[in-house]
């Protein structure tokens, strides 16, 4: 089922559907050429000895008159056949042999790998020669000898993609089920490794053709009378100067083979990496993914002074079925000094919503909005042509293994910024890193400049990127999950230096996380995100009282905190987020809401300020009241 | 019955810059019908002795005894046996499922490594399975890229339990899920403790998961167990300055903001643990680095007489400060 999804997304590009019609047109060839014209390629004509191509024979005669057309067609099939063979001999030796290592113990496993090492450094083509050489000029030699050459490459091959999928952690839960290490390689990882293994095979049979007519050639492959690609070429090369025709046959239909197989792998390689990135769901119109966006009814209350105002924002990606958006015409504003939280599950929008902000949406996403304005300046159309950005705003990402980069100095990355947007020289921007480094508590600043980003831990990387977001003078700093990979004690510390570095600048902070306890700690107010829309946007003070939203609350009580009650059972959300492909007309949250009426799942609740003017909902039957069932317990904790 | 015995386990890496110990000299034990925790940061070992009680890891020294069996003195068979009553929950449930195998196929290879049933009684007990878990029936011709995150969990704890094991190991099993399916795993793990009277050991790094599910609580730290006690007991009042400086990370809901003592606020990451004394010295808010006087911090390590402490905790002046 897998194996023909991969052949059909291979088929999509016009190089794999080409080579696979001349693929399936070779094998037809193979099975029909010698029926077809069998008689003819074997009929001797004294009276056409070497002769040109002409109107009978296109590629001319050989030297007892036989038609070199038919006699290339004809080889199709040996020449086919042999190749096969040979890559079956190699792939039959060489896929055993790599994936031994599962099989054995560690000791035994480390010497079969060492072994097919030592093969594997051994030139194959010098090999076959050599074992053609011992067992006799023949096309059986030459297939043995090309498949045992052949073998240590598909060992190799196989034991690398087997020592993936044995590190993984399906193969631990069926060690740890007692299951028999055949039992394991046969379910487990054979399954898991065949897809590459036989793209290599298709592309091998390319090889192996072109290898074998090599051998012909030399005349330790395919002998007269029989007669393969190689063979016929051997035999028409010592003319190629008075009939050139009659050598270009078989060269024409070596060449086409070779690209045939070698492009049907390649093809089919493409496809098995690209296809697990294609949005699996049914096909859909277009225009849906932007009919329940255009109505916005939502309210904004600006904060005063704002740093940040946001109006209608959305995100829209293509994707095979159709235009889906991520986030779908956000509001929000965020004053000057202020610290907003957007907490959000995996595929809130909540990244996506950031990335648009700084502008880094990845391609081929598309930014909306109706308003956008930064520090006053519009960026709505998308362009930024004062470069407010990169000086004013700061952005501090999840992954601090990838931010940097792993190739510059700690110092040639911050000292960069203040040069190209300050305009700074390198003595100046270099005195201003280490004031910077120290701003953010890293010790022995000087020395870390002269480091690599793989010489710090995870929670010294963190700090620097925070350093390279200060070497401007940001307005507000976007944190992305700035802590997710860090851990607890570290997570605290690199929280506390951003609010830190919020009251000392006066910068405005925007943090997405998943965790609404972090939010609640580090910020002033909370967006909260589901399925591309804000659905609650609340002052973290007041999160103790209740927060309206049914989604927001269930967010709460369903992780527990230090003071949740033992004995009484999490909240639980039943059910899935919805594909954003396929949202539900009302509430995109009704599915999954134990309040939800019909109207909720007809007409999409609007986010409106509530009489206090400062807390926004979007829902039709907003709640009230604490979720958090516990409040003397956790006095009590906090005493204790 | 099946208790975990563990008795100064170690287990040693051998990595180019030499041996690293992930796990040194540890012992615990989780009796039956137990929830026994395991906090600890990146590094402190608490996965690794996870795997090697499931011997996906050999231990280098110590011994583990299952229901009191010596799992090194057994036969190779024996063990297998022996270890079957123990079944492991990885973190990542996109990892931990095979992509080419149906669930039903998953559940029935499991429930065959068991005993050997019929096909018909297997269907059967697959279906039972998944009621188990709170799963639809017909989820057992699915795959596990047609499931959710908390619906794949789901699966891998099915199948833990197809070889009706008596001590389910649980290595940071909520760590990869949403919030909204957190809540719906620690609810499963709760009941199926209470119908199946399974023993667990909840490895996380989140202490506010671990107080929640377990009945006692181990620290560890580079390695070791540095403090063991009662769950409230441990959070009400550590005895350990590491455990203190792990409570008062844990965010809390409503912004309560603990100000941290200044010497753990610092790139204390990259510190190495000194030769001899205390590995937590370099950072302890509670050490030398405070009070001169302590030099036996410096000169003693604490574990030796950690069991005879209060909470087994392995520091000179456990609960000197709070």
């Amino acid at each position: 089922m897998a194996q023909r999804g991969l052949v059909r997304t291979a088929l999509r590009t016009p190089t794999g559907a080409l080579a696979l019609v001349t693929v399936v047109l070779l094998i037809v060839l193979a099975i029909v050429a010698p029926i077809i014209w069998g008689d003819k390629a074997a009929t001797a004509n004294v009276d056409h000895l070497l002769e040109g191509g002409s109107a009978a024979h296109p590629l001319g005669t050989d030297n007892i008159g036989r038609d070199l057309l038919a006699r290339t067609l004809v080889a199709t099939r040996l020449s086919l056949v042999l190749a096969v063979l040979t890559v079956l001999v190699g792939a039959g030796i060489g896929v055993p042999l790599g994936a031994l290592p599962t099989l054995l113990g560690r000791r035994s496993a480390r010497l079969t790998a060492a072994v097919t090492d030592l093969a594997l450094a051994y030139p194959a083509l010098l090999l076959a020669i050599f074992l053609g050489i011992i067992l006799g000029a023949g096309p059986t030699a030459a297939v043995v000898a090309l498949g045992i050459a052949s073998a240590p490459a598909f060992a190799r091959l196989t034991q690398t993609l087997a020592a993936s999928v044995a590190g993984s952690d399906y193969v631990a839960a069926a060690h740890v089920l007692g299951l028999s290490r055949r039992r394991v390689l046969f379910r487990h990882v054979l399954p898991n490794i065949a897809e590459p293994i036989i793209l290599n095979v298709t592309v091998a049979i390319g090889y192996a053709l072109l290898a074998l007519s090599g051998l012909s050639f030399l005349g330790l492959g395919v002998q007269p009378p029989s007669y393969d690609w190689g063979q016929l070429l051997t035999s028409s090369l010592n003319r190629i100067y008075v009939v050139p025709e009659a050598a270009l046959g078989p060269c024409v239909a070596i060449v086409i083979a070779g690209l045939a197989f070698n492009g049907l792998g390649e093809a089919l390689a493409r496809a098995s990496s690209t296809r697990s990135t294609y949005v699996r769901s049914p096909v859909r119109g277009t225009t849906s993914a932007f009919e329940p966006i255009l109505p916005v009814a939502d309210q904004l209350r600006v904060a005063d002074d704002p740093v940040l105002v946001v109006e209608g924002l959305t995100v829209t990606f293509p994707t095979a079925d159709g235009t889906i958006a991520p986030v779908r015409g956000i509001s929000f504003s965020i004053g000057n000094g202020e610290r907003v939280a957007i907490v959000g599950e995996s595929g809130s929008g909540k990244s996506l919503t950031a990335l648009s902000l700084a502008q880094l949406v990845p391609h081929p996403g598309m930014v909306r909005a109706d308003r956008l304005e930064f520090l006053g300046r519009d960026l709505s159309d998308g362009t930024d042509p004062e470069g407010v950005v990169g000086t004013s705003m700061a952005m501090v990402f999840q992954d601090t293994s990838t931010s940097l980069n792993p190739a510059l100095r700690v110092g040639t990355q911050l000292s960069e910024v203040a040069e190209v947007h300050g305009g700074l020289r390198r003595a100046e921007a270099r005195r201003r890193a280490v004031d910077r480094l120290r701003e953010v508590r890293l010790s022995g600043p000087e020395r870390r400049l002269r480091q690599f980003p793989h010489e710090l831990s995870g929670g010294m990387r963190q700090r620097v990127m925070i350093a390279v977001g200060l070497m401007g003078e940001p307005r507000l700093i976007v944190a992305d999950e700035p802590t997710s990979a860090l851990d607890v004690t570290v997570q605290q510390q690199i929280l506390r230096l951003l609010k830190e570095i919020g009251d000392d600048t006066g910068a405005s902070c925007l943090l997405i996380t998943h965790d609404i306890a972090v939010a609640t700690e580090m910020c002033d107010r909370i967006l909260v995100m589901y399925a591309g829309r804000i659905v609650e946007d609340i002052d973290a003070s007041r999160l103790w009282e209740g927060p309206a939203h049914p989604y927001t609350r269930a967010l709460l009580a369903a992780v527990p905190d230090m003071d949740t009650d033992r004995d009484v059972e999490l909240a639980s959300i039943p059910g899935r987020p919805p594909d954003p492909a396929d949202l539900p007309t009302g509430c995109a949250f009704a599915p999954r809401c134990a309040f939800a009426t019909d109207k909720c799942r007809e007409d999409r609740p609007p986010l409106l300020l509530d009489k206090t003017d400062s807390h926004r909902v979007a829902c039709w039957h907003p709640q009230q009241g604490s979720v958090v069932a516990h409040e003397d317990d956790r006095l009590e904790s906090e005493v204790g | 019955m099946t208790a975990i015995d563990v008795e100064r386990v170690s287990v040693h890496f051998h990595a180019r810059a030499g041996s690293v110990m992930a796990v040194d000299e540890v012992t615990m034990s989780v009796p039956p019908g137990a929830v026994v925790g395991l906090v600890g940061e990146s590094g402190s070992g608490k996965s690794t002795l996870a795997r090697a009680i499931v011997g996906l890891v050999s231990p280098t020294s110590g011994s583990i005894r299952i229901d009191g069996a010596d799992l090194a003195t057994l036969s190779a068979g024996a063990t297998r046996r022996a270890r079957l009553p123990v079944q492991m929950i990885f973190q990542d449930p996109n990892s931990s499922l095979n992509p080419r195998m149906t669930v039903g196929a998953a559940l029935s290879e499991a429930l065959g490594a068991r005993e050997r049933v019929g096909r018909a009684a297997r269907d059967d007990e697959v279906a039972e399975l998944l009621d188990l878990v709170t799963l639809d029936r017909r989820m057992a011709t699915a795959y596990p890229r047609e499931l959710s995150g908390g619906q794949r969990q789901r699966v891998a704890i099915a199948r833990a339990l197809a070889v009706k094991p008596d001590v389910l190991i649980c290595d940071e099993v909520t760590s990869a899920l949403d919030a909204s399916v957190t809540g719906a795993i620690l609810n499963l793990l709760r009941d199926l403790r209470r119908e199946l009277g399974l023993s667990i050991l909840f490895i996380s790094h989140n202490l506010a998961v671990v107080r929640y599910v377990s009945d006692q609580i181990g620290v560890m730290y580079l390695g070791r167990i540095v403090e063991f006690a009662e769950a409230e007991a441990l959070v009400r009042s550590a005895e350990h300055p590491y455990t203190r400086a792990l409570l008062d990370a844990v965010p809390r809901l409503g912004g309560v903001d603990v100000e941290a003592p200044a010497e753990l606020d610092r790139d204390v990451d990259d510190l190495q643990p000194p030769e001899q004394g205390c590995a937590f010295l370099p950072r302890c808010p509670a050490g030398p680095l405070v009070d001169p006087t302590r030099e036996i911090c410096a000169a003693m390590d604490p574990q030796a007489e950690a069991s005879a402490r209060r909470h087994e905790a392995a520091c000179h002046f456990a609960k000197a400060e709070s």
